[in-house]
């Protein structure tokens, strides 16, 4: 039959649900775990959750136990005692890693896809640039966040289970934790990882990624704290990305500060920079499917 | 019956550079051979057809729908790109499993898909090795796989035969007219005109953005024996084998190598000139080392073409 009379096979698929990001956050994840480092990296992380959680059991334990020395010892150690600044303090200790997790994951995101011509094949599939960009940004948080937010969530339910209070006391006491919790760990891991993002798009390889991101992370640290000495004005440490979080954890966690400025604008000034991080990527992944 | 694919009025250019000019076509299922030399259009027209690049101008439609950002449709398109397109430290099978999950198949439906792909190209004894330890043929079979492997209704190939030795080139010839068998319409591009023919009679001739020609293989050779043919001959007496042709009357021109070991003489009538010389060789008459033809090759076409 000549090819002009003939028609196309009719299409009898079948497909699976709408989330397709959740495949390209899958692919990598993968690819992030055939990293050495990221292994080790892995089982050094758990090292803070692991110290909190003795040190919560044993406050537990021993607080519940009648001997009235032990407690009275327990409770002359700052950080035995469990309330907001324990969870606080547990997510400044897994941050540094949770930093890490987006540089090891996030450096090679875009620019390997550059290098092996990936964006071609991704693209040439019904996903779209924002089933791309939520996929690699999913793919990226998700350890950070699990180690942020998850496992102090798991300290959390821990400690109620164990504390001596009764669970409506300790929930009336200790309700807004974890949500300040989840909150902060959003506040940390998501600019982290949109900056590691936006480095990987404008680099050709992760090394320069990396490079890039940590400079920028430091120097505008110094350029903060530099302003603010020079016009002796704490607020603008706020300039600081790194400021701004732990500025935004004592808010939420109602710890003292000398920054007065109010949260809402540095929490505008966080969207922003997060919006503007993603405008570059997508930039990115747009420009190269056009000109390519 | 719609045409699977038809361009209207198509142009697509980058700055004052045009890869694609005023391009209208339609093309039935089946297979095409999308043919045209090193940057004439071909990746660009592959780009538009599967939504990596807009048209400037003009409108694209693949199965009656336009194409840019039409996920849905997506789904029925299949590419195979011309570049290296892998994560070196996946398998076969991971690569193409992990792509047709990104077209939206189920775990257990992508795996079977996967597998079923992978035994079409031949590569199921190495496909749970690391895509890094595969020759350039194996790495081309499994791209090739992922093309297909989700089912598609159009199939575009960018120079599938890149790197295939050639027990693996008629493999992929075999494959790719099975394809075709099925109903699927499936573009080839290539810049071998031998390639093409071996898979399809219908080709697209592409040269500077413009559609230079359109249809049957042999049509298009017709053409090429419409200008003087070259024939170049290494030989010991270049000037005795001359002399063996220049009587005959579809002979153009002859010229001898300064080296004084070759001729190369030029024929409007190439079979004509094919059977002159096996009789010639036959007989003993003349003592040739090799032949080669310098301008049957889809450059020296287009060239004729052009001019």
């Amino acid at each position: 039959m000549p090819i002009y009379t003939q028609t196309y096979q009719t299409w009898d698929a079948r497909f699976g649900g709408g989330f397709r990001w959740l495949t390209v956050a899958a692919q990598e994840l993968r690819v992030a775990r055939t990293s050495k480092m990221y292994r080790r990296l892995l089982f050094l992380s758990a090292v803070p959750f692991l110290m909190w959680l003795s040190l919560l059991i044993v406050t537990d334990l021993m607080t519940t136990n009648p001997s009235a020395l032990l407690r009275s010892a327990i409770q002359q150690v700052q950080f035995a005692n469990v309330d907001g600044r324990f969870f606080r303090t547990y997510i400044s200790m897994a941050t540094p890693f949770a930093f890490i997790f987006c540089l090891l994951v996030g450096a090679g995101s875009i620019c390997n896809d550059y290098r092996n011509n990936l964006l071609e094949v991704y693209f040439a599939k019904p996903l779209g640039k924002f089933d791309y960009f939520l996929g690699k940004l999913a793919g990226i948080c998700y350890y950070p966040l699990l180690l942020t937010a998850g496992l102090s969530l798991v300290l959390f339910l821990l400690h109620l289970l164990f504390s001596p209070l009764s669970a409506g006391d300790f929930l009336r006491d200790l309700y807004w934790v974890p949500f300040s919790c989840v909150a902060l760990s959003v506040a940390i891991v998501l600019p982290a990882a949109l900056l590691v993002m936006a480095c990987s798009a404008i680099s050709k390889t992760t090394g320069l990624a990396s490079v890039i991101a940590c400079a920028l992370l430091f120097m505008n640290g110094a350029f903060a704290n530099a302003l603010a000495e020079i016009l002796r004005n704490h607020n603008l440490r706020c300039l600081s990305l790194i400021r701004s979080m732990v500025y935004l954890g004592d808010v939420l966690f109602d710890s003292r500060t000398r920054i007065t400025l109010h949260w809402g604008w540095v929490a505008a000034g966080m969207t922003a920079f997060c919006l503007l991080c993603a405008v570059i990527v997508l930039g990115r992944i747009r420009r190269v499917e056009i000109g390519s | 019956m719609s045409a699977a694919i038809t361009f209207n009025d198509v142009s697509r250019w980058y700055g004052e550079v045009v890869a694609l000019n005023k391009v209208n076509l339609e093309i039935g299922s089946g297979i095409t051979g999308l043919l045209g030399p090193n940057g004439a259009g071909k990746s660009t027209f592959m780009g538009l057809c599967t939504s990596q690049i807009r048209p400037s101008q003009g409108s694209l439609r693949i199965l009656g729908e336009p194409v840019w950002c039409n996920y849905p449709l997506l789904r029925r398109v299949g590419l195979c790109p011309d570049r290296e397109n892998y994560y070196e430290d996946m398998t076969g099978y991971e690569f193409v499993y992990w792509l047709t999950r990104c077209v939206g198949f189920r775990a257990t439906a992508a795996k079977t898909a996967a597998l079923e792909s992978i035994e079409r190209v031949g590569m199921t004894d190495r496909m749970h090795d690391r895509i890094a330890t595969y020759s350039r043929g194996m790495r081309q079979r499994v791209k090739l796989a992922q093309s297909f492997a989700h089912n598609p209704d159009v199939l575009f190939l960018d120079e599938p035969m890149t790197g295939l030795d050639p027990l693996g080139r008629h493999a992929i010839f075999d494959l790719i007219r099975a394809l075709g068998r099925e109903g699927k319409t499936v573009i080839v591009s290539s810049h071998i005109l031998y390639e093409i023919e071996r898979v399809t009679s219908n080709i697209v001739l592409l040269h500077r953005g413009r559609v230079l020609a359109h249809g049957d293989v042999h049509q298009v050779r017709a053409l090429i024996d419409a200008h003087p043919h070259s024939v170049s001959m290494m030989c010991k007496r270049p000037r005795q084998v001359a002399a063996k042709f220049v009587d005959e009357n579809h002979i153009v021109s002859v010229q001898f190598d300064e080296s004084g070991t070759g001729v190369t003489i030029k024929t409007r009538d190439p079979n004509a000139f094919y059977d002159r010389l096996t009789a010639l060789l036959a007989e003993g008459a003349v003592d040739v080392e090799s032949v080669h033809s310098p301008d049957d090759n889809l450059q020296a076409v287009f060239e004729y073409l052009v001019k």
